[in-house]
């Protein structure tokens, strides 16, 4: 009897301690779902390190690992900053220096410690000390940036630049690494980046895929999922069929009307539409394209333009462009001319122009969608205006060269540029733009003076009047025509609650709530 | 046979040199060039100096004249480098190396199906010719033959991964767990496989009936033999001899389909790769990946060469 006393007092101790031992492991047990997400468009290019970034692809899994001092609101419309590692910042009186507080206990993933002024200088002062790096010329305006204390840092600038905030800080320029593991790793860095973001990296696999797992110690909570898996498909078609299958949870479509269609119409997933407003697609003529240089014939063509032919063959390009910059988006404005569709009045232009009979002219475009669509509407639309009109379908790279060298006579090409008005509008539309550096096809350049001044004012309400100013030359001049905003499909099981979708190619994972 | 191998090998590293000059010369008969690549992916985002495009240019070597280029690229392949590649910054060997598996093991898998399809459909119609089902067997093969790889792919994941859930849409499954990775194998393999067992149904057809009108056949047959070993016993093992020529063919298709197929299942491999490279005008990953493709097809039509001799001992190499 003692013995079986014993042997049960043993057994009911090792229980005991058995289930003493595997309480917390059952309780550390992560019951959140790891989800599989379509890196959006291309294969991941395999670049992680921020300071050495070249493709948009590793850009969406970007705001994943790293963070800045300021951040742009997640969602797709960035209005406003929002404190990032920094809690808050103060503008000194002349515009020119910038005094950043640190939060306190911020860790770096993986056992790097906890962020300091130091690793912010270091992320700053590599960029500007090393011309081999991707933002060495954006960084050129920066005088200095120092440490005054473990949480305080200070950047001065050469001049003032009131788009320093949404162009460097917040921005591509502006994340911030780990200086131990940047000088740990090396060239390493680039393939196992250490930030203090809301998932750390764990792999680029051979099969291309980016593993990232929840950092549980990110300073605004754990994140809700355990693990993001971006995949590539690079087929619209395929990428539906996998959500629909449930091989992956969230996708991004270009907007290809059968496939939104589709996604639209099954009840297992839901569909946001995204509509990027700072996401221009336009119309740019050749500076060697004679009829062009006519202000004249470029009315013309914009007032043969009937934006709704456009809306109806492409659903989701509804949100037609009549002006430069929409006013929901900081110094945008509707208070500029507007060429609404006139065939007649299009036709009396062209008179006036000296071409009662058109003339010939070829449309470049690149072989994907919508800019195919688009432009076979536009060259009926121009055809039925008196125009002569042909396509010319081309690959990225091919149509890119040729805006290049101006060896075209009318394009279709699109501009991004969210946060600060000053990014696009120089972009296009500055006479330093002209290409390589911008995106300046036509080679406009009567709207320096005042492109200049909207950067180097700070007050934000001058600034407002300065680009309402600058729009209402732009469509005087008409140097292109606007055309649509890039809209997106965001598509997600019925896994995925709710989930803020990113700006600019951002992919914001920990917005992911989950369907419990 | 040594001195056959010898003289084919040597042939071979002819064609290869030709391939890598005509490869060199047409990617860069393409307009635009890596940097400008590079710029229309990033150029829509954001703003370049001249100064970093310049940069770009000499990082890339592409500021050197092409004569030097060219002479530059064949003393390195001639060392058995095949460079760093422009969009990855790694040596386009390692990048093929750790893709070429997955390819392989797609172009092995639809050569399988095409074997194990259109073999016994070629034989079944052959031995029934004239009859409904050689009519029937034969339209199935034309049919197949006649479809798009593409167009097979989508219809295959529309019908069994989406609606009947049985096989994933994308990816290679993982490494190490064999059943998944034959899971995920499957249909890519038979968009890649259905084409080409309609084309080695048609082969086998016509090669079996030649046989079977054969004097040795007849014989077989007068003195009689039962008719499924006469198939077996004379019939197939002769007309196998030109099926083989077709595994060659066959194999370099199923190089070429990879491709698409890669594209269309999500799939890794030195076919999307290649997709990519030209999109980005990647000269040397484009140039490193027609010349593995290049190999793999002369490999794979030395080995079917070879496979004659077992299959027909009367030839003889010279």
């Amino acid at each position: 009897m003692r013995v079986i006393t014993r042997t049960c007092a043993v057994a009911l101790a090792a229980f005991l301690l058995g289930v003493g031992a595997l309480g917390p492991a059952l309780g550390q047990q992560d019951l959140r779902p790891a989800f599989r997400v379509r890196l959006q468009f291309a294969r991941a290019g395999g670049i992680f390190d921020p300071a050495k970034w070249q493709y948009t692809s590793d850009w969406f899994v970007y705001p994943n690992v790293f963070n800045w001092l300021l951040r742009w609101n997640p969602g797709p419309d960035p209005k406003e900053l929002q404190p990032d590692l920094a809690e808050k910042y103060a503008m000194s009186s002349d515009g020119l220096t910038f005094t950043f507080t640190l939060r306190k206990g911020v860790q770096f993933h993986k056992g790097f410690g906890e962020l300091t002024a130091d690793d912010v200088v270091f992320s700053y002062q590599r960029q500007m000390d090393d011309p081999k790096l991707s933002f060495y010329e954006a960084m050129s305006n920066i005088k200095s940036v120092e440490a005054l204390d473990k949480y305080t840092v200070r950047i001065t600038l050469k001049e003032r630049d009131g788009s320093f905030l949404w162009t460097i800080v917040s921005y591509r320029p502006g994340i911030i690494v780990s200086k131990k593991a940047v000088q740990q790793l090396g060239d390493g860095f680039a393939r196992a980046p250490v930030s203090t973001g809301p998932f750390e990296f764990v792999s680029l696999t051979p099969q291309g895929e980016v593993i990232v797992r929840a950092h549980d110690a990110y300073f605004r909570g754990k994140p809700s999922v355990k693990q993001i898996t971006f995949v590539h498909i690079g087929d619209e078609n395929t990428a539906a069929a996998a959500l629909r299958r449930g091989d992956v949870q969230v996708i991004w479509t270009r907007g290809n009307p059968d496939v939104v269609k589709l996604l639209r119409e099954d009840p297992k997933i839901h569909t946001v539409r995204v509509i990027e407003y700072y996401n221009l697609f336009q119309t740019q003529f050749s500076p060697r394209f004679k009829p062009g240089q006519d202000v004249r014939v470029r009315r013309a063509l914009a007032h043969a333009i009937d934006r709704r032919v456009i809306a109806k063959a492409l659903p989701g390009l509804d949100e037609m462009a009549d002006v430069l910059r929409p006013p929901q988006l900081f110094g945008g404005s509707n208070d500029v001319p507007t060429y609404p569709y006139d065939v007649n009045k299009a036709r009396a232009l062209l008179r006036e122009a000296g071409f009662p009979n058109g003339f010939p002219a070829v449309l470049m475009v690149q072989n994907r969608e919508p800019e195919t669509t688009v432009g076979e509407i536009l060259v009926s639309q121009w055809k039925a205006a008196g125009l002569d009109v042909k396509i010319d379908v081309l690959d990225a790279t091919a149509a890119f060269d040729r805006r290049r060298k101006g060896d075209f006579d009318i394009t279709i090409s699109a501009t991004a540029r969210p946060g600060d008005p000053h990014l696009f509008f120089w972009d296009v539309f500055h006479s330093d733009a002209v290409p390589p550096q911008g995106s300046n096809f036509f080679g406009y350049r009567d709207a320096d003076a005042l492109i200049d001044a909207g950067r180097i004012t700070v007050d934000e309400a001058r600034r407002v009047q300065i680009y309402k100013a600058l729009q209402r030359k732009l469509m005087t001049d008409l140097p292109i025509i606007p055309l649509f905003y890039r809209h997106y499909e965001l598509a997600m099981t019925a896994q995925v609650k709710s989930m803020q979708p990113g700006a600019f190619s951002m992919f914001w994972g920990e917005t992911i709530l989950v369907q419990r | 046979m040594i001195p056959y191998i010898t003289r084919r090998v040597a042939a071979a590293a002819v064609q290869l040199i030709v391939v890598l000059v005509i490869t060199f010369g047409l990617v860069r008969l393409t307009p635009g060039d890596p940097v400008t690549a590079y710029l229309s992916r990033i150029q829509s985002e954001t703003s370049v100096s001249k100064q970093y495009v310049e940069q770009v240019r000499r990082q890339l070597g592409v500021d050197q004249p092409v004569a030097v280029q060219f002479g530059l690229y064949v003393g390195r392949v001639l060392r058995g480098n095949l460079g760093i590649s422009y969009t990855q910054s790694e040596p386009v060997s390692r990048i093929i190396t750790s893709q070429l598996p997955y390819t392989l093991q797609l172009a092995f898998a639809a050569l399988l199906i095409e074997l194990l399809i259109g073999v016994p459909l070629g034989v079944y119609a052959a031995t029934r010719r004239g009859r409904f089902a050689d009519y029937l067997a034969t339209t199935v093969a034309t049919v197949g033959y006649s479809m798009p790889r593409f167009w097979t792919g989508m219809v295959l994941i529309l019908v069994f991964a989406v609606g009947w859930g049985l096989f994933p849409v994308i990816g290679v499954g993982e490494p190490g767990r064999p059943l998944d990775v034959l899971h995920h194998l499957v249909l890519p393999a038979l968009a890649l496989g259905v084409a080409g067992a309609a084309y080695v149904a048609r082969m086998t057809r016509s090669s079996v009936l030649d046989v079977l009108g054969e004097d040795y056949v007849r014989t077989a047959r007068a003195k009689g033999v039962p008719e499924p070993r006469v198939l077996r016993g004379h019939a197939l093992r002769n007309a196998f001899i030109p099926i083989l020529s077709v595994v060659g063919v066959s194999f370099g298709r199923a190089l070429g389909g990879s491709a698409i197929i890669e594209t269309l299942f999500g799939r890794v491999g030195i076919g999307s790769l290649l997709v990519d490279a030209i999109t980005q005008r990647d000269y040397t990953l484009v140039q490193g990946t027609i010349l593995v493709f290049a190999i793999g097809v002369f490999v794979i039509n030395l080995a079917v060469d070879l496979g004659y001799a077992w299959l027909n001992p009367r030839i003889r190499y010279t």
